[in-house]
């Protein structure tokens, strides 16, 4: 799936990298697996290595996780894109479900969810955001209205993460997509927007080379250590 | 947009009654544990753990929860209609929730889960068997079926009197079609095959449910 989205604010390639998944998905943060509350806990599966005659399709997830969603939102923080359910699943990989510190924890997407395989941008095609400036502009430049008309972007991307995702697009959001784009032009005026692409791996398009070295693909641990990992026992959805 | 499903043979459709929940609310008629989990060696992450939260909808409270495919086995069947070898997502009413004999359970359609809200006879899309002259027909009995044209349609469904399966979801795009249930993945040419070899005046009908509104889970 192919799609266009608004980032605000200085270039962050990790933010980006952590949004998509062309060799395997990133695997940014440790979250402990087992978490248990009042209103509801986390489970797993440990995939048989060949649970079907198909195994030779399957991907090379070994361990579906399952978390209650209030958790994750409060583990990862607002910028998480999560689903409206009660229980957030996705695979991880085997090496990526260690024992660490004595709890079992995977290590998953910075924000849960991936939203394509790749991201690119400065096409000059359609690279400007502004009815008169190329390639990128600012808080204080851009014609929003006419800029959200031309791209229709299903994804915001704030200084800190994501802001609005709708990948589905089958019920208007217009109004809840202004609504998180509007704290967004309240950034100083000369806080660069980009447009960024974001989709399949097999576009064969030259600016993707760049992507590729990035060095943030890497995911080396060093590269993205969560500032702190609060544990399993200090989760208090109410609080 | 409609779920097409075959209802082969006799004593079908009281399966598909029991894939239909009228309303949104699913019959709940089998109890299954939440407690699941399966310890492995003492140094290894136990084999599986049942998955559950509690979350407010139109006023309800309601229970998502997944389990493990092992347990839905042993409690449900093998008819379930789940996707074997990892946890299987379902939901329900708090109501259907319950600590029996110290253990928490919840109660759940007779194969685990719903397709959708209703299902009828009365054509709601083009027909999907093919029989061996070419023509679409609601239904047709094995003798005069063509198979593989037929099982190009893709039904959705396929009913026998003991049990559903289900096509794969099509976004996997990368895997040969299969249908699933609790007890294993059947690829399509398997399907082909067995259906060759019923009864040549085994009948087979097409029906047509309405879905969910919404996917309530993942």
């Amino acid at each position: 799936m192919n799609l266009d989205g608004f980032v605000f604010g200085p270039e962050d390639r990790r933010m980006l990298a952590s949004l998509t998944h062309s060799e395997g998905v990133p695997a940014d943060v440790w979250v402990p697996l087992d978490v248990h509350h009042a209103s509801g806990r986390s489970g797993w599966h440990v995939v048989p290595r060949h649970p079907s005659p198909f195994a030779a399709f399957e991907d090379k997830s070994d361990v579906h996780c399952v978390w209650p969603t209030p958790f994750l939102r409060w583990y990862l923080g607002r910028h998480a894109l999560l689903p409206d359910a009660a229980l957030c699943g996705r695979d991880v990989t085997r090496r990526y479900v260690k024992k660490r510190e004595g709890i079992w924890q995977a290590k998953i997407p910075r924000f849960f969810t991936t939203v394509a395989e790749v991201w690119w941008s400065d096409f000059g095609f359609h690279s400007s955001l502004s009815t008169d400036v190329a390639e990128r502009t600012q808080v204080g430049r851009i014609d929003l209205v006419a800029n959200l008309a031309k791209y229709n972007p299903l994804l915001i991307v704030g200084p800190n993460g994501p802001v609005f995702y709708e990948p589905g697009a089958e019920e208007d959001f217009t109004s809840r997509r202004r609504a998180a784009i509007e704290p967004l032009m309240r950034l100083p005026p000369r806080t660069p927007v980009r447009l960024i692409h974001f989709g399949e791996r097999d576009n064969d398009y030259s600016a993707l080379d760049e992507w590729y070295a990035d060095p943030y693909r890497r995911h080396d641990d060093s590269l993205w250590p969560p500032a702190s990992e609060p544990m399993a026992r200090d989760w208090n959805p109410g609080g | 947009m409609f779920l097409t499903a075959w209802l082969i043979g006799d004593g079908s459709e009281s399966v598909l009654d029991g894939l239909t929940a009228e309303g949104g609310y699913p019959t709940a008629e089998v109890w299954v544990s939440l407690d699941s989990i399966r310890a492995g060696h003492v140094s290894r992450l136990p084999t599986h753990r049942s998955a559950w939260a509690t979350r407010t909808a139109n006023g309800q409270e309601w229970v998502d929860f997944a389990i493990p495919a092992q347990t839905v086995i042993h409690d449900v069947g093998r008819h379930a209609l789940i996707d074997p070898g990892t946890l299987a997502y379902g939901c329900a009413l708090a109501t259907n929730i319950e600590e029996r004999d110290g253990a928490l359970m919840v109660k759940v359609p007779r194969y685990f889960t719903t397709v959708g809200t209703a299902w009828t006879y009365q054509p709601l899309g083009p027909e999907s068997l093919i029989t061996m002259c070419g023509q679409p027909r609601v239904w047709t009995t094995v003798k005069h079926l063509n198979v593989r044209a037929s099982m190009s349609r893709h039904p959705d469904l396929l009913i026998e009197a003991c049990g559903p399966r289900r096509l794969s979801p099509r976004s996997e795009s990368h895997r040969p079609d299969y249908y699933y249930n609790a007890a294993g993945r059947t690829p399509q040419s398997s399907i082909e095959r067995e259906l060759g070899l019923l009864h040549p005046n085994t009948v087979i009908r097409c029906a047509w449910i309405t879905p969910h509104s919404t996917e309530v889970w993942l």
